[in-house]
């Protein structure tokens, strides 16, 4: 028989039981659109987080960090280290520079600062270079290196401001405006142990201009929340964080708040501490003397320190060993504590946690499918049995097996072809209302690393996949029961009742 | 075979008879239980011929004319059309041979039910690949023939048993067979229906020179062929005295066992 007659016959016979074959195929595109609509949803998801790395995520990058913030840190990141990686891992290494990290109040008013904002101090023009993507100005200009008073404000830090400040929502205001800072330096405990002051804190108030305000990033890199950081270069963060002189040059400098056990606080301008200071005596030494031994430690070796290392692979090839080597390197000169971050590593994480993800919801898509093409299964072995009698006939009139095969497959098929089709339309609609409505238009935060905006995306690919994928599918349950149906011996069809 | 050339009847152009059964038996395995349905069947028929088959209920009738129409495949013996072994044939084979040369025709018709007359008789056409338009043109002057123009669009449900027997047999006919092989055609119809449609399959007969080969219970109807053959026990015997039951001398030529081996 010709296809278009097989075709034609098979057509005759579902308009005659129309309900049934309306049922299996709603079946088959309930199952489609909710395989599109899964598939097209991932692969929005996948596309906004690849994006997200590739922007955000220089994988090239491996950090170094010592533990605990700057000043107390347990494991100390000197300079030298990252002359040391220059030097001597040159044949990986494109670039390596040193980072500060710090928490300073911002000035609202006369009377009234903000609570701690992030301070990170690194190269502007090595940033731009790691991250060109992501070191990108809202508005305003990256400073140069050399530019000691400029800043460049994080998208959240400057609306933050903007509001309290200038009372707008536009963070770009903030660009070319001077900034009042106050870095807060608390004396260790040890300063005060034995006397009647609780703590010590050291004020210096630093100004600053800021240079830029960048667009929104919504990633957090080793700790370091880009949108809520300002910005400065190495020196100066390093500057503005150096405990006063014990001199009276020094001291001018700054100011304190004294909190007594009593719970009094004052605030004293620099020359007014250094005398109390000078006057409280605790087993022959006073507050000034414990100060000067203090500093003295502390300015050994200060000049030298980095919170943090940023090391730029010459490829991401080598990123490994670079990892490796850096690991050696600081076990072997006593500081294991050293943390060495690739962010290639977090990517890897994070990519084999989004691969997982997918194929789960491909799953489910495929179930979706195949439990459509059950029902066609279902529809098609109950045809086969209503219509025993028919296969007899069809046969006594001299169809072959063969024509009795495409007779009962080409229906199965046919519904396939309809429901398959309509239900890629479906979930193209399906897709397009998860994305007009943001049903699924969420931030979503992986581990706090960063954070993507995804909508549902529909590919041509995803339709030709799920259409392919159910047709194949229902095609493959519709041939068991045309293959029975074709087996069946003419004589016993014919009496079958 | 000894019953070539004899007789003067019609045959093929190669000399063979139309329908050559050689001892054909027929053993129906229950489980444990054998049925012989057929035990050593000869019978030659030839082109043009109409013949009645008649005998018990149980006696292998409607087996024998499964054997005929390339349905089944006996036990043991062979079966010839037109000189060809069809026992030898493969399924492919005899799905052709039926679609070509045999038209059936059943007592309880056989329609397809939810397919209107012309398109149950456009499927024999369609099998045999005949072009939509053409085999439309076909269809409509064969219900035409069986005097069904007006029912043309009429499902079997719509249809008296009667009208649904005159379909079967536009059908049967779709592809010019040389074989009408029919099993009680008018077993379902009241006696004036069924007697119409032994007219017309007799008008075919004679008209058109389709060879008939017809199962009744019914003698009135096995007084219209010219042969008669009577079937117990899976044996075609001596011939009953049909005619002095029937009251009509013509045409009754009751076979005897074996006749013309
Ligand atoms: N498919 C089958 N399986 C088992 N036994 C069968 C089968 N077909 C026929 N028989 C048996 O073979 C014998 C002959 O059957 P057949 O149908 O040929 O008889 P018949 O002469 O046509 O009877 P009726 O006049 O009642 O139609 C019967 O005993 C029947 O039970
Ligand atoms: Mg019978």
């Amino acid at each position: 028989m010709r296809i278009a007659d097989v075709l034609r016959l098979a057509k005759d016979h579902m308009v005659t039981s129309k309900l049934r074959t309306a049922l299996t195929i709603l079946g088959i595109i309930m199952g489609v659109m909710a395989m599109t609509a899964i598939l097209s949803v991932s692969e929005g998801f996948g596309i906004a987080i690849r994006e997200a790395m590739e922007t955000y995520f220089n994988v090239r990058v491996i950090f170094v960090t010592g533990i605990g913030t700057f000043g107390t840190q347990e494991c100390k990141l000197y300079l030298t280290d990252v002359e040391y990686i220059r030097v001597h891992m040159a044949d990986v290494v494109n670039d390596t520079f040193p980072g500060v990290f710090g928490a300073v109040r911002v000035q609202v008013n006369s009377t009234y600062w903000t609570n701690y904002q992030l301070v990170m101090g690194s190269s502007h023009e090595k940033g731009q270079k790691v991250w060109p993507t992501l070191y990108v100005p809202l508005k305003g200009k990256i400073p140069s290196d050399v530019d000691k008073k400029g800043v460049v404000l994080g998208y959240k830090v400057a609306l933050f401001l903007a509001r309290l400040k200038f009372k707008t929502e536009d963070p770009a205001v903030l660009v070319d405006k001077t900034l009042r800072l106050r870095v807060e330096m608390p004396l260790p405990s040890t300063a005060v142990e034995g006397t009647d002051i609780a703590s010590v804190t050291l004020y210096r108030e630093v100004t600053v201009m800021v240079r830029a305000v960048l667009k929104e990033t919504g990633v957090n890199l080793a700790g370091f929340d880009v949108d809520s950081s300002i910005i400065g270069t190495f020196e100066a963060v390093k500057e503005w964080f150096r405990p006063p002189e014990p001199t009276n040059e020094g001291f001018a400098q700054i100011s304190a708040r004294i909190e007594w056990r009593s719970g009094e606080v004052d605030e004293v301008d620099g020359a007014e501490l250094k005398t109390l200071m000078e006057a409280i005596t605790v087993d022959d030494e006073t507050l000034w003397d414990r100060y000067v031994d203090w500093y003295n430690t502390r300015m050994a070796d200060y000049d030298e320190l980095a919170s943090i290392i940023v090391v730029y692979a010459k490829d991401v090839d080598y990123v490994e060993e670079i990892e490796k080597r850096l690991k050696d390197y600081f076990e072997h000169t006593g500081r294991e504590q050293a943390k060495v971050i690739a962010l290639k590593a977090y990517a890897r994480a994070i990519e084999g946690v989004l691969g997982i993800f997918r194929s789960l919801l491909i799953v489910l898509g495929v179930i979706a499918v195949i439990v459509a093409s059950l029902g066609v299964f279902n529809t098609m072995t109950t045809n086969v049995r209503e219509r025993v009698k028919e296969i007899g006939i069809m046969k006594a009139i001299g169809a072959t097996s063969g024509t009795v095969l495409k007779l009962f497959w080409s229906e199965a098929i046919l519904m396939g072809i309809i429901g398959s089709f309509l239900g890629v339309l479906a979930g193209w609609g399906a897709a397009w209302v998860i994305a007009a409505t943001g049903l699924l238009k969420g931030i979503v935060a992986f581990g706090a690393v960063f954070t993507v905006t995804a909508e549902p995306i529909m590919t041509l690919e995803i339709a030709i996949w799920s259409f392919t994928v159910s047709l194949i599918s229902t095609a493959i349950f519709g041939y068991l029961p045309a293959r029975w149906a074709s087996k069946y011996d003419p004589v016993v069809a014919l009496r079958y009742e | 075979m000894k019953g070539k050339g004899e007789g003067g009847k019609a045959r093929g152009e190669e000399g063979f008879p139309l329908v050559k059964l050689v001892d054909v038996h027929k053993v129906y395995k229950l489980g444990e239980v054998e049925v012989h349905a057929l035990r050593g069947v000869n019978l030659e028929v030839e082109r043009g011929e109409f013949v009645a088959i008649v005998g018990p209920s149980g006696s292998g009738k409607s087996t024998l004319l499964n054997m005929i129409g390339a349905m089944d495949r006996p036990t043991k013996g062979q079966v010839f059309i037109e000189g060809q072994d069809i026992t030898k044939m493969s399924d492919k084979e005899r799905a052709k041979l039926r679609l070509e040369k045999i038209g059936f025709v059943f007592q309880q018709y056989h329609l397809i039910p939810w397919l209107p007359a012309i398109k149950s008789v456009e499927i024999p056409l369609m099998i045999a690949g005949v072009p939509p338009k053409e085999r439309r043109k076909r269809a409509e002057a064969l219900l035409h023939e069986v005097g069904l123009g007006d029912r043309m669009w009429h499902k079997p449900s719509e249809l008296s048993g009667g009208e649904q027997q005159r379909v079967a047999i536009a059908r049967a006919l779709a592809n010019e067979p040389e074989i009408l092989l029919a099993d009680e055609p008018t077993g379902n119809l009241d006696t004036k229906t069924g007697a119409e449609i032994v007219k017309l399959i007799r008008r075919l007969n004679e008209e058109k020179g389709v060879t008939c080969i017809i199962v009744t219970h019914d003698l009135e109807v096995a007084a219209a062929a010219r042969r008669v053959l009577y079937l117990r026990d899976g044996r075609i015997v001596r011939g009953q005295p049909l005619a002095a039951k029937v009251g009509k001398e013509k045409a009754l030529r009751p076979e005897e066992e074996g006749e013309g081996a």
